[in-house]
């Protein structure tokens, strides 16, 4: 298991990037990978997310619906995509391990809206 | 360039691939000028995994190293034919298949059929035939005795070692089981069926199937209640966000019936809907509502994904889903199950069903139904008004090989679609039991491990590209918007990943979705339904 160092925090990572035990979170491992994940700064709204995200899932064992997500933290209804560009990555940087094969197919998909034309 | 290869080459022991795939050697796409390049596999990956029938591969199992881990394979092997042939431990499709090894005349009529095929550049190893010519002289070689005596006299003459087995079990994977062979095929044989067979015989006998499929698939359905890992507790959050926002869309607070016994209809969905594409549940909701349908959900654990994986690779994981949905049904005493829009749920639960699950556990006395007929009945009944001018953009009709071709569903659709839309749908060609799969059947659509989702991107995605493309030729305007519909899961899953890859929706502006949005937005009684959008990667 790879294990990497960011600004003096060590944290355990499966060989893509996911949180070997959501144990180990708290919001500067989340800083921290953020930051490897090239999202910069965690903001309040970016936070929220995560948030809520880590709830649904100690609740619920389940990915959450992206729509549910931003509008129980009342952010805009394209919040996660618009906020992280790809959700998975919420995901990763909420610490949660990696989602099944079903979810990585069907929500790799949701990303960025381009425009046609 | 086609590379020339013999049955007797899948024996051969090296790591090399027996047909490096490149851009140029596959079929021309219409449309695209600046295809990506195939990407080989990483010195990592060529290290670690098999990439030795064409460069690709959906298994992320390390190679063999040891004389006993190789022979554990070969003998698996042997050991999971002789059942394979056996009436004793195999009944449920054996008769097609004996047939099928026993008559296939090699005409070669169905290479001439297959996407797959045709799209690689007319590579050898794709034919229909050629999996089921190797599965053929082997049996021939180690289970007959004029094969065992005389072996290359009587074509019995392709060695059998672990190189030859696991270029078969990556065979199996290179078909989309959609059986368009088998309906071209002038005596009635069924090649696609010997594919899934050979994937059978990996995943009863040696647990050998792609992770998304077993493990994470059918293990997970099974397990946890849907295959997206979505707990009973979760679906029912969802429904609740769903009423939301449909009440915020329309104004209208719609309740969506869950566990309501003495329903008439129980509706299944496939659960992956409610992570990718929510506004499907959401719609046969207002449907259902607005026609004063009386059904339910179920939220009991399967009840709520119709989904069943086994029915592409294993008998057993098969049975055991529709018998869940078979005894939800009944315990919710509805009178009939009505499958959402999920081709190969048709297949598993209208069709397979009736074949398996024997005695009073048959779904015989339970009415199945494709919702098709159903959307068709409603929007013919009149209680509803349409303005088809609310779908006033071009489209296509994808037809699901499941719901067109095996079952013949294939006017209901076409009906709502004229009845709803402003312009004439434009058939793609060819259309209908004819068709041609999405590229993302028998569980492409949601296989991604190691390359093989660019193996599905470039070659079986490849001619429904072209029939898209093809379709809207003199409207490739981006300022002329365009709606693939696709009533199927999978198959938006396919063309998800295939207007992605090659850029449709940036180019052409071509979007794609399900049927019963465009019938709810068409409803004169609330605000358009329909975003126009494309979340790309």
């Amino acid at each position: 298991m790879p294990v990497i160092e960011h600004k003096g925090i060590k944290i355990n990572v499966d060989d893509d990037g996911y949180l070997v035990n959501p144990k180990d979170w708290n919001e500067n491992v989340a800083r921290a990978l953020a930051e490897i994940e090239g999202m910069g700064e965690l903001t309040k709204d970016k936070m929220d997310i995560i948030t809520f995200m880590r709830e649904f899932f100690e609740k619920y064992q389940s990915f959450p619906m992206l729509g549910m997500v931003c509008k129980n933290i009342h952010q805009p209804q394209k919040c996660v995509t618009e906020q992280f560009i790809e959700p998975l990555k919420a995901w990763k940087i909420a610490g949660l391990s990696k989602p099944g094969p079903m979810v990585l197919g069907y929500i790799k998909g949701h990303s960025f809206i381009v425009k046609p034309g | 360039m086609r590379y020339n290869v013999r049955f007797k080459d899948v024996a051969k022991l090296t790591d090399e691939p027996l047909v490096p795939l490149k851009v140029e050697d596959l079929e021309k796409l219409p449309g695209i000028d600046d295809e990506s390049p195939i990407q080989p596999p990483s010195a990592k990956w060529l290290e670690r995994y098999d990439f030795s029938l064409d460069g690709h591969s959906p298994f992320e199992i390390l190679k063999p190293k040891t004389q006993e881990e190789k022979e554990r394979l070969v003998f698996g092997f042997m050991s999971g034919l002789e059942k394979l042939l056996d009436p004793q431990s195999n009944w449920t499709f054996l008769r097609i298949l004996k047939l099928t090894l026993d008559y296939c005349v090699r005409c070669q009529t169905c290479s001439e059929a297959c996407h797959v095929y045709i799209s690689s550049g007319r590579q050898e190893i794709y034919r229909p035939t050629f999996r089921s010519e190797i599965l053929r002289r082997l049996y021939q070689r180690y289970f007959t005795p004029s094969g065992k005596l005389l072996k290359s006299f009587v074509g019995a003459d392709i060695e059998l070692n672990f190189k030859t087995v696991w270029r078969l079990l990556e065979l199996a994977y290179r078909c989309n089981v959609c059986r368009r062979c088998a309906m071209y095929c002038p005596i009635g044989v069924d090649n696609a069926l010997i594919a899934r067979e050979i994937r059978k015989l990996f995943s009863q006998e040696m647990g050998l199937a792609p992770l998304e499929i077993l493990k994470k698939g059918t293990q997970q359905h099974l397990a946890v209640g849907s295959s997206t890992g979505m707990t009973p507790a979760a679906f029912k959050m969802f429904v609740e966000s769903i009423e939301e926002d449909i009440e915020e869309r329309i104004g209208k607070k719609i309740k969506i019936p869950v566990d309501k016994k003495g329903a008439d209809i129980l509706l299944i969905h496939n659960a992956g809907e409610f992570m990718a594409w929510p506004d499907n549940p959401a719609a046969f909701a207002i449907l259902f509502d607005a026609a004063g349908i009386n059904y339910t959900l179920s939220s009991e654990p399967l009840g709520y994904d119709v989904v069943g994986y086994g029915l592409w690779f294993d008998d057993m994981e098969a049975t055991r889903t529709l018998l869940r949905h078979v005894l939800i049904a009944k315990e919710l005493g509805v009178k009939k199950i009505v499958v959402g829009e999920c081709g190969h749920a048709h297949k598993g639960l209208c069709v397979i069903s009736d074949r398996i699950l024997p005695g009073d556990l048959a779904l015989s006395e339970m009415p199945r139904e494709s919702c098709f007929p159903l959307f068709w009945d409603i929007v013919k009944s009149g209680r509803i008004k349409f303005d088809p001018s609310r779908n006033n953009f071009h489209t296509t009709l994808h037809d699901s090989c499941n719901i067109v071709r095996l079952m013949g569903i294939y006017k209901p659709q076409r009906d709502v679609v004229k009845a709803v839309c402003a312009k004439p749908t434009r058939e793609m060609t060819p259309h209908g039991a004819f068709n041609y799969c999405c590229g993302g059947g028998s569980g492409f659509a949601i296989m991604n491990t190691l390359n093989f989702g660019q193996w599905r991107k470039k070659v079986s995605e490849r001619m429904k590209t072209k029939q898209v493309i093809e379709a809207f030729k003199d409207v490739l305007d981006p300022k002329e918007q365009k709606y693939v519909i696709a009533a199927c899961s999978n198959c938006k899953g396919a063309l998800r990943d295939l207007i992605g890859h090659y850029g449709l929706f940036e180019k052409y502006n071509i979007i794609y979705g399900g049927l019963v949005e465009l019938i709810v937005n068409a409803m004169v009684d609330i605000p358009p339904f329909l975003k126009w959008e494309f979340e790309t990667h």
